[in-house]
């Protein structure tokens, strides 16, 4: 039977007000756009189960609130995360500008015992508003930041028409497996043994 | 139906004929500054403060006062005193004092006293005299009941009823339950929970109580069903007498008839079921009788810890009331539109809320942006004079060309954050929904004059969601501003760039769950929720995403009473965390477990019911729980109005 620290993968959607990130969740989770989403406060989370060679995970997938004000809240939610998702809107760039921001704080209140590796995936969303015409941040310019902060992966996407979310979110999943592992390979102690009936080893084979 | 609010004793024959007596009988002249210094022999052998009764049905008004137990010669004498000019008491005249002092009563001429202690709640007892009446409950609010039976014990000769181990009687030479009940030619009392025959005036509390008695059995545990099933097998006299008693002679208040109802109830349930609390045994056990738990308040409060959380409603939570409509509103008013008892009006607000067409001309008063005080003409003219003075504001903005903003970043992404929130806050109620809906932009509107007006705050999420109720409801701009303000006086430090004002009442919060229900305190801790994140949203925004809209509206203006606390909020979230305990800890809930599980509670609180327990909690705790809030604490006002919105390092 594996552990729990195995099969629950915690991914955190940081990113502006207003950027999408309720949407980008939701999409992804339920195929649904709606444009009624309120803002969030605090935080929420939904879970989708995704399989990956043979073996099931459940992908808890936090959405909170966009304003720097409640950044402080931080700390409760960010911890144990496997993956960071840094969210823009590429119609305003501000929400660009802020990535780094949201990236720093993420490390500080996080504390990933790895900083240097933990994985991040950056989005660009709303590429669908205006027909693109009302962009305001190429992806020249996105992918450059990107390669600048030790290749993280990018993707643009349209959360309203579904554009390229779910390419973007198995791309999360699987970042956000490999950081759980290498985290099970530093950190043995954090192996719950005690809902294991076998011996770590062999615990994934089963 | 309103009820009357104050049961008057002064005009009831028997109240008049009770303090004749003890008149008589007084040996002592128990003057509270002379109490300790004997005279002729007197000495006060036994002293309790924060002894309370509770002289209408209303919880929150009590009268605290100090019970003393006082030897002269050989006879043994009780007095309690009420407190002159408490503070944190119900306004009561002196008159009013004076009526419940129980001065020098013997114990001659006490025939029994009842020790009851409620599942949740503080300990209480009722004297019954000789001459059949009874004082109203006296709750023991720094515990010490115990030690109080224990002393009179030790003066005169106090028996145990052989049919009920709370029941204890004075001077019990020979059969007394059989001659007290000749003595007061009464019929065989017929117990109260089987037929409230003459309990006209409160028959519907009694009712709903009931009902809610017999809904909470049915969510709770099986073996208190069969009680009511089953026959009762016994009568014990002692009970029914006091309860006869108390109904007989209109002493006792409307309050004490509900908490002696209820006692019956739990009585009976106690004799068929298991659901006991430890502390009705303590007695019984030797393990839980030292004298220590009963005399610090924690042992008061650990009665509170008990399973049968439900019950204290029934104790304590005052039924809701239908909500103030425009006919009593009148009431309220003299002649030119004065609120003449603005206390009277928010407790009766507090119980029943507003009829809606009433919010719009009562929430401004509630708020503190009208005085109560205030005439309709002086009402009139202060909105005329806002209503220029929030133009004046607004116009500071307004004027502001594209070619200024363009050098303007921070108010270009106020604007921005502003527009991006109002676009999507309770869009779809007809009231801001659809394309162009002109209510969304004065949202909007009044959201950017408020940044302005309070520059250092600015704006932040959350606020969007508190104004929309009040523009819905005010459906003026400037009134609605001016009501904004007011609020914001209160909630302002939610929002602010340190998060203080959330911290200190997530803090509070966390204080008053380790008061009111330790063992949901401790797993919080041992599952290292003490944050209480997940009740973030709940206090932010008032419940507004708990409730819909109407209930929103209702809550909010309970809220705003401040009645019987200004932090009843928080008592409201203790109320609902306490509701689901069993879920939380019997499914062992994380941190991410529990913070899903709350949200989605969003939709499925009982508004009335929550309120109703969140009322009995703040009772409870008293100031216990006023001392476990930190001062400043939103809502309430600001301690130093100076640095409050401190500006620090951040764009927005």
């Amino acid at each position: 039977m594996p552990s729990r620290r195995r099969t629950l993968l915690k991914v955190i959607i940081l990113g502006d007000s207003g950027v999408g990130k309720t949407s980008l969740m939701n999409q992804y989770v339920n195929k649904k756009f709606s444009n009624q989403y309120k803002a969030t406060i605090g935080a929420d989370f939904l879970t989708k189960e995704v399989q990956f060679e043979d073996r099931l995970f459940t992908l808890q997938i936090w959405d909170t609130a966009g304003q720097e004000r409640f950044q402080s809240l931080g700390v409760a939610f960010y911890r144990g995360a496997d993956c960071c998702v840094l969210v823009y809107d590429v119609n305003s760039m501000k929400s660009f500008d802020n990535l780094n921001n949201w990236r720093e704080e993420f490390l500080i209140q996080a504390s990933p015992s790895d900083p240097e590796n933990f994985p991040f995936v950056v989005i660009g969303n709303k590429i669908d508003i205006d027909g693109g015409n009302s962009r305001v941040v190429s992806e020249k310019k996105a992918r450059a930041w990107c390669a600048s902060k030790g290749n993280i992966p990018y993707f643009e996407t349209s959360a309203k028409e579904g554009i390229n979310v779910e390419e973007a979110f198995q791309c999360i999943a699987k970042n956000a497996l490999k950081s759980g592992e290498e985290e099970e390979l530093y950190l043995p102690d954090t192996i719950d043994v005690g809902n294991s009936s076998q011996p770590r080893a062999t615990g994934c084979e089963c | 139906m309103l009820e009357s609010e104050l049961h008057d004793l002064s005009d009831d024959a028997d109240y008049a004929a009770s303090q004749q007596q003890g008149s008589a009988s007084m040996m002592l002249r128990s003057d509270s500054t002379k109490q300790n210094s004997p005279r002729d022999g007197a000495e006060v052998v036994f002293s309790k403060e924060n002894v309370a009764i509770h002289p209408t049905q209303f919880a929150s008004e009590r009268i605290s006062g100090r019970l003393k137990l006082i030897k002269q010669s050989s006879s043994l004498f009780m007095t309690w005193i009420p407190y002159k000019g408490h503070s944190s008491e119900a306004r009561l005249s002196d008159n009013e004092r004076n009526l419940y002092t129980i001065r020098a009563v013997p114990f001659t001429e006490i025939r029994s006293i009842r020790r009851h202690t409620p599942a949740l709640g503080w300990q209480y007892i009722i004297v019954v005299l000789a001459s059949g009446l009874a004082y109203p409950p006296l709750y023991f609010y720094s515990g010490g009941v115990k030690e109080f039976l224990a002393t009179i014990k030790q003066h005169v000769l106090l028996v145990r009823s052989e049919e009920d181990a709370n029941v204890f009687l004075v001077n019990d030479f020979q059969n007394t339950l059989q001659r007290t009940l000749s003595s007061l030619e009464l019929p065989r009392a017929v117990p109260l929970a089987c037929g409230p025959s003459n309990m006209s005036v409160d028959e519907s509390i009694l009712n709903e109580n009931q009902e809610r008695a017999d809904n909470d059995v049915n969510n709770g545990s099986s073996s208190v069903t069969h009680f009511h099933r089953r026959p009762r097998q016994k009568v014990d006299p002692a009970r029914d007498i006091s309860i006869q008693v108390l109904e007989k002679f209109s002493l006792v208040t409307k309050f004490a008839r509900e908490t002696t109802s209820q006692l019956f109830r739990e009585n009976q349930s106690n004799g068929f079921s298991e659901r006991r609390t430890p502390i009705q045994t303590n007695l019984d056990h030797p393990r839980r009788s030292s004298h220590v738990e009963e005399n610090t308040s924690d042992e008061s409060c650990h009665a509170l810890d008990s399973q049968e959380f439900d019950n204290l409603s029934l104790v304590w939570g005052k039924p809701r009331q239908p909500p103030l409509g425009s006919e009593e509103w009148l009431i309220f008013l003299d002649s030119e539109g004065r609120v003449t008892d603005s206390e009277a009006l928010r407790k009766r607000v507090f119980y029943g809320g507003l009829d809606h067409e009433l919010r719009n001309e009562v929430w401004g008063l509630l708020l503190g942006y009208y005085p109560y005080e205030s005439t309709y003409a002086e009402r009139e003219f202060l909105k005329s004079v806002k209503k220029s003075e929030y133009e004046n504001i607004k116009n500071q903005w307004q004027s502001i060309s594209s070619a200024q903003a363009k050098r303007f970043t921070k108010f270009r992404e106020r604007k921005g954050l502003i527009e991006k929130d109002v676009v999507r806050t309770d869009r779809s109620l007809p009231f801001y929904e659809g394309d162009d809906n002109p209510n969304v932009n004065i949202l909007r509107d009044i959201l950017l004059t408020y940044s302005f007006y309070n520059f250092d705050l600015g704006y932040c999420q959350g606020m969007s969601d508190l104004l929309s109720p009040i523009l819905f409801v005010m459906d003026d701009e400037s009134e609605a501003f001016w009501c904004f303000v007011a609020l914001m006086e209160r909630l302002g430090p939610n929002f602010n760039r340190d998060q203080n004002g959330m911290h200190s009442q997530l803090f509070a919060l966390s204080k008053l769950v380790e008061l009111l229900d330790s063992p949901l305190h401790n797993y919080f801790k041992q599952h290292d929720c003490l944050n209480y994140f997940f009740c973030f949203r709940w206090i932010l925004i008032q419940f507004k995403r708990e409730f819909e809209y109407e209930k929103t509206m209702r809550l909010w203006e309970v809220l705003w009473t401040h009645y019987p606390s200004e932090h009843l909020h928080l008592y409201l979230c203790v109320a609902i965390l306490k509701r689901y305990r069993g879920k939380i800890v019997g499914e062992g809930m994380d941190f991410d477990t529990l913070l899903k599980f709350i949200n989605e509670l969003s939709g499925h609180i009982d508004l009335d019911a929550t309120l109703r327990d969140a009322e009995a909690l703040c009772i409870c705790a008293g100031e216990n729980g006023a001392a476990r809030i930190p001062p400043g604490t939103p809502p309430s006002l600001p301690i130093d109005d100076g640095s409050v919105y401190a500006q620090q390092d951040e764009i927005l």
